[in-house]
C-alpha cells in the first residue's frame, strides 16, 4: 500500500514534466547532440593513432565505453535530491512532510524517480538509435556478466542516493548544496563518467579508487565491458556496497542530528 | 558640431558612471546575499571547473594530439573559451530571465523609465560571480605558456588582449542572439539553452573535428570565432600571415551578432509595444 | 492634463483549435472608444473586474502599449512616440513587481535612479528628505529591502515612483495583498502625495475601499467599455441597490404595506428603501406615523453598487 502511494508520487511527478514537452524535446536534441560531440573528439583522437588500440583499448571500445556510459550515468545519478531536500530543510516545509505517513526521504526518492525517468528514457532511445546508426558496439560477453552489470548498476545508484542525502543533510549545516556541487563536480570528473579512468596516469587512479564516485558508475562499466573474473565481479560488489554501507551511516548519522534541529526550528 | 560632440561625451560619461554604479550595486548584493559562502562558492566554481581541465588534460594526454592540437593547446583553447565565456556575459544574465519578464510584464518597469530598456536591462543583474571564471581561465592559460614554451613577442601580447575581448564581444552575441524569440513565442528558452548550454562544447576542441553540419552551424552561432580562430595565431597553428587577421575577424563576426540581436530586439519589442505581453 | 480621446486597444487571442493545425486567430477588444480627461491635481480610482481593461489603459498612458486608435495626450505629449520625454513627469508603480533592488539598502536603489532620471544632487537631497519624512522611511532606512515587511517595501516603491518629483503617478493595484491597518496607512500616503505636491494619481484596484476613501473621482470600466465616469456620490445616488434603515419606535407601529423586507424586534423596526425608486415619500411617511426615537441608514456596501453596474454594462 505504501509502495502504491510512491509509484503514485513518481508518476506524477513524470506527468507533471511532460506537460512541458517542449522542453522536452529540446532537451533530448541537447543530449544527441553533446553525445555527438563527444564521439567527433573521441573518433580524432583515434584518428591521430589510425585506430590502433591506446592503453590497450580499441576504438570501439572506447565508443561502447561512450554509450553505455550515457544511460549508466544517467541510471545512477541521483541529481537534485539534494537542492530539493535543502530548500525544504530551510523553509521548514520538513516539518510538514515529517507529519506525513510517507517518508520524507522517501518522498524525495519517489519524486526523482519520476523526473528521472524523463531523463532516463530518451538516454536509452539515444542509445538504441546510435547502435543501429554506429553499429559496432559491443554487447557483454555472457548473459552472466549481463546479469552481473544490472546488478552492479542498481548498486551504482544506491552508491548516488546515499552520497546525495550526505550532502543535503551537510549543507544543512555548512554550505549550500549549489556551492557543495561545485566541489563535488570536481570528484565526479573522476568518476569516470567522462574520461575512462584507464586513461588516467596511475597515480590519479589510485586517488579514484579511493573514492565513492567511481564505485557508482566505473564499476559497472567495467563489468559490462567485461575482461573481468568472477572473483573481481563480487569483490566490486564487494567495494559497492562498503560504501552504501558506509554512506548510509553517515546520513543517519547527520539526519538525526539535522532532525532535531528541524524540530527546534519548527517549534 | 562642438556641442554635438560634447554631448555624446557626456552621454559615454554617464553610461560609464551608470555600469561603476551598477557593478557597486551587484558586487554588495552578492556579498550581502551569500556572506561568507560567496567566496566559498568561487572557490567551488575554480575547482568545479578544473575537473574539466583534469579531464580534457588526460583524456588527450595519451595521444598524440587532436587535429594537430596538443593536450596543453587545448588547455590554452579551454581557457580562451573559459575568459571569454565569463566576460561576454557579464551583461547578459538579466537576458536568461525573458521569459518571465515578456510573459508577466516585467519588462514594463523598463519602459517607464527615461533610458533604453536595453541600457538599463544590461547593467541589471552584473555577473560578478565570474571573477573565479577569470581567476582559473587566466592562470591556467599562462601556465600553459609557460609549460609549452612558445616564446611571445609584443604583438603575441597584443593580440593575446584583443583575441580575448573580440571573443567575449562574440560570445556576448551568443548569450542574446535568440531571446527576442520570447516576444513571439513567449518561451525562447528551449532555444536559448540549447545554444548556451549544447552548443558551448564545441568551445573545448578545435573545429575542424567536427563533421560539416555542425561546423556550419558553430559558423552561424558563431562559436568558432570565440576560441578557436583567434587561438590559430598564438599557438602558433596557423603561420600564414593570414592567421594575424582572425583576432580581427572575430571582432567583426562579433559585432555583427550584436547588431543583428539588436536589429531583432527592435522588432520583437514593437511587437510588444503593439500587442502586450 | 491627461486627455483621452476614443482610446481603443485590440487583442490577437488564440481562438479554440479549428481542425489540428489551424488555430484560429480572434481579435478582442481590449479597450474600446474610452474618452475621458484627468485634471492636474485629481485622485482618480480606477476600477473593474479582472481582464475589463484597467492595466491595457495604464499601460497605454505609460506608454508602454501602442493605442490601436484614438489619441492619448498627457501635457500634450504623446506618451508613446514621446516616451522618453513623457517618463521624466511620470512615477509608475505596479504592486506585483518590485522595482527596489532585493539585496540592497533603499538609498542604493534611489541613487540609481538619480543617476537614471539625471536629477541635480541638490534637488535630490531636498527631495529625498522630504520623502523620507512623509514617507516614514528612517525606521527601515539601513535594512536591506528583502527583510522589510509589505507595507514598508510599499513605502519604499512609493519613494522610488515619487523621486524624480513627477506630476502624474499611475498605481496599479497599490494595496494588493496587504493587511487592513497597512492598506489604510498607504490610503493616508497617497492622499497626503496628492494633498501636498498636487501630483495627479490614477489608480487601478481590486478593493473598493481604496476608492471610497481616497478618491474624488471614479472611473469604472467593463469588457473595455467606460461605463461610469463621476464621483463617489454619484455613483451612489444612480445604483438601484438598497440602503436599509433601522427605526426605533415608542408604541405600536403603523406601517404602510409597500415597504419592502421589513422585520421586527419589539420596538425595532428595519426595512430596505432604495433612493433610486424614489421612495423618499415612503421613509417620510413611516416617520409622521409613527413616534420615532431614533432611526439610522445604511447606505448599501459599495461592492453592490459597482456589480449593479457591471451587470447593467454587462446587458447593454
Amino acid at each position: 500500500m505504501k509502495l502504491y502511494a510512491y509509484f503514485l508520487m513518481a508518476y506524477f511527478s513524470l506527468k507533471e514534466s511532460l506537460t512541458y514537452w517542449k522542453d522536452y524535446i529540446s532537451f533530448i536534441i541537447f543530449s544527441v547532440f553533446r553525445l555527438v560531440l563527444q564521439l567527433c573528439a573521441w573518433y580524432a583522437l583515434y584518428h591521430s593513432v589510425d585506430f590502433s588500440p591506446v592503453m590497450g583499448r580499441s576504438y570501439e571500445t572506447m565508443i561502447t565505453y561512450y554509450l553505455v556510459m550515457e544511460i549508466v550515468g544517467n541510471f545512477t545519478s541521483a541529481n537534485g535530491i539534494a537542492g530539493t531536500l535543502e530548500q525544504r530543510m530551510s523553509s521548514g516545509e520538513i516539518a510538514t512532510d515529517m507529519l506525513r505517513p510517507a517518508a520524507p526521504r522517501g518522498i524525495l526518492i519517489a519524486r526523482s524517480w519520476g523526473e528521472k525517468l524523463y531523463y532516463f528514457i530518451p538516454s536509452v532511445l539515444i542509445f538504441f538509435a546510435s547502435v543501429v546508426v554506429v553499429g559496432g558496439i559491443q554487447l557483454p560477453a555472457s548473459p552472466g556478466v549481463f546479469t552481473a552489470f544490472l546488478l552492479s548498476l542498481c548498486l551504482g545508484y544506491l552508491i548516488n542516493l546515499t552520497f546525495e542525502l550526505v550532502m543535503a543533510t551537510f549543507a544543512f549545516w555548512f554550505v549550500e548544496v549549489n556551492t557543495l556541487r561545485w566541489f563535488v563536480s570536481f570528484f565526479t570528473a573522476l568518476s569516470g563518467t567522462a574520461v575512462p579512468l584507464w586513461l588516467f596516469p596511475s597515480w590519479l587512479q589510485a586517488v579514484c579508487r579511493a573514492l565513492p564516485f567511481q564505485a557508482a558508475a566505473y564499476i559497472p562499466m567495467q563489468i559490462y565491458l567485461g575482461g573481468t573474473s568472477p572473483a573481481e565481479i563480487f569483490s566490486a560488489f564487494g567495494t559497492q556496497v562498503f560504501w552504501i554501507i558506509g554512506l548510509f551511516l553517515l546520513q543517519e548519522w547527520l539526519w538525526q542530528r539535522g532532525k532535531r534541529r528541524i524540530v527546534v526550528l519548527g517549534g | 558640431m562642438l556641442r554635438k560632440c560634447k554631448m555624446f561625451c557626456h552621454r559615454i560619461a554617464w553610461f560609464f558612471q551608470l555600469c561603476g554604479m551598477t557593478l557597486s550595486m551587484c558586487w554588495r548584493g552578492y556579498i550581502s546575499h551569500k556572506g561568507w559562502s560567496a567566496l566559498v562558492h568561487g572557490i567551488g566554481l575554480i575547482v568545479g571547473y578544473l575537473g574539466d581541465y583534469v579531464v580534457l588534460y588526460s583524456m588527450i594526454m595519451n595521444f598524440p594530439g587532436i587535429a594537430g592540437f596538443t593536450a596543453l593547446d587545448v588547455c590554452f583553447l579551454y581557457s580562451m573559451g573559459l575568459i571569454c565565456y565569463a566576460l561576454g556575459n557579464i551583461h547578459t544574465r538579466e537576458f536568461w530571465k525573458i521569459d518571465d519578464l515578456v510573459l508577466r510584464g516585467g519588462l514594463d518597469l523598463y519602459l517607464v523609465r527615461p533610458v533604453s530598456p536595453l541600457v538599463q536591462m544590461f547593467v541589471r543583474d552584473i555577473q560578478v560571480g565570474y571573477i573565479s571564471h577569470l581567476i582559473l581561465g587566466l592562470g591556467c592559460m599562462l601556465m600553459v605558456k609557460g609549460m609549452s614554451g612558445i616564446p611571445w613577442d609584443l604583438t603575441h601580447w597584443a593580440l593575446f588582449f584583443f583575441s580575448i575581448l573580440a571573443g567575449s564581444v562574440v560570445m556576448s552575441g551568443i548569450s542574446l542572439i535568440a531571446t527576442p524569440l520570447s516576444f513571439w513565442w513567449g518561451k525562447s528558452r528551449s532555444v536559448t539553452g540549447f545554444i548556451r548550454g549544447g552548443l558551448r562544447g564545441t568551445l573545448h576542441y578545435p573545429v575542424t573535428i567536427y563533421p560539416k553540419f555542425i561546423q556550419l552551424l558553430i559558423y552561424i552561432i558563431p562559436y568558432a570565432f570565440v576560441a578557436y580562430y583567434p587561438c590559430l595565431y598564438l599557438l602558433g597553428k596557423d603561420t600564414s600571415p593570414k592567421a594575424v587577421l582572425y583576432p580581427f575577424i572575430s571582432m567583426l563576426v562579433g559585432i555583427a551578432a550584436n547588431f543583428a540581436f539588436w536589429v531583432f530586439w527592435r522588432l520583437g519589442l514593437k511587437k510588444y509595444n503593439s500587442a502586450g505581453g | 492634463m491627461i486627455e483621452v480621446e476614443n482610446l481603443r486597444k485590440d487583442y490577437l487571442v488564440k481562438g479554440a483549435k479549428e481542425g489540428i493545425f489551424s488555430r484560429g486567430k480572434q481579435k478582442k477588444r481590449a479597450v474600446s472608444d474610452i474618452n475621458f480627461t484627468i485634471h492636474p491635481g485629481e485622485l482618480v480610482g480606477y476600477i473593474g473586474p479582472n481582464g475589463a481593461g484597467k492595466s491595457t489603459t495604464i499601460k497605454m498612458l505609460t506608454g508602454i502599449l501602442l493605442p490601436d486608435g484614438g489619441t492619448v495626450r498627457i501635457d500634450g505629449l504623446d506618451p508613446f512616440h514621446q516616451r522618453k520625454q513623457n517618463c521624466r513627469n511620470m512615477g509608475v508603480l505596479f504592486g506585483q513587481r518590485s522595482q527596489l533592488w532585493w539585496h540592497l539598502r533603499l538609498d542604493d536603489t534611489y541613487r540609481l535612479l538619480k543617476h537614471l532620471y539625471e536629477i541635480p544632487d541638490q534637488q535630490y537631497k531636498a527631495r529625498l528628505s522630504t520623502l523620507r519624512e512623509i514617507l516614514e522611511l528612517d525606521e527601515f532606512w539601513q535594512q536591506p529591502v528583502r527583510q522589510l515587511s509589505l507595507g514598508q517595501r510599499m513605502r519604499g516603491e512609493l519613494a522610488a515612483a515619487l523621486l524624480h518629483n513627477p506630476s502624474y503617478l499611475y498605481l496599479d493595484e497599490p494595496t494588493v495583498g496587504m493587511d487592513v491597518l497597512v492598506k489604510e496607512r498607504i490610503r493616508e500616503l497617497l492622499g497626503e502625495i496628492n494633498r501636498r505636491d498636487g501630483v495627479t494619481i490614477l489608480l487601478t484596484t481590486h478593493d473598493l475601499e481604496d476608492v471610497e476613501r481616497l478618491c474624488s473621482r471614479v472611473m469604472v470600466i467593463n469588457h473595455g467599455n467606460l461605463l461610469y465616469d463621476g464621483t463617489m456620490a454619484e455613483l451612489r445616488r444612480r445604483c438601484p441597490a438598497d440602503s436599509s434603515v433601522t427605526i426605533d419606535i415608542d408604541g405600536e407601529p403603523s406601517l404602510p404595506d409597500s415597504l419592502r423586507n421589513v422585520k421586527r424586534e419589539g420596538n425595532r423596526v428595519s426595512f430596505n428603501f432604495s433612493r433610486h425608486m424614489g421612495e423618499g415619500e415612503l421613509l417620510a411617511k413611516v416617520i409622521s406615523q409613527n413616534h420615532v426615537r431614533d432611526i439610522s441608514i445604511t447606505e448599501p456596501p459599495i461592492e453592490d453598487v459597482v456589480r449593479d453596474l457591471y451587470e447593467g454594462g454587462e446587458a447593454k
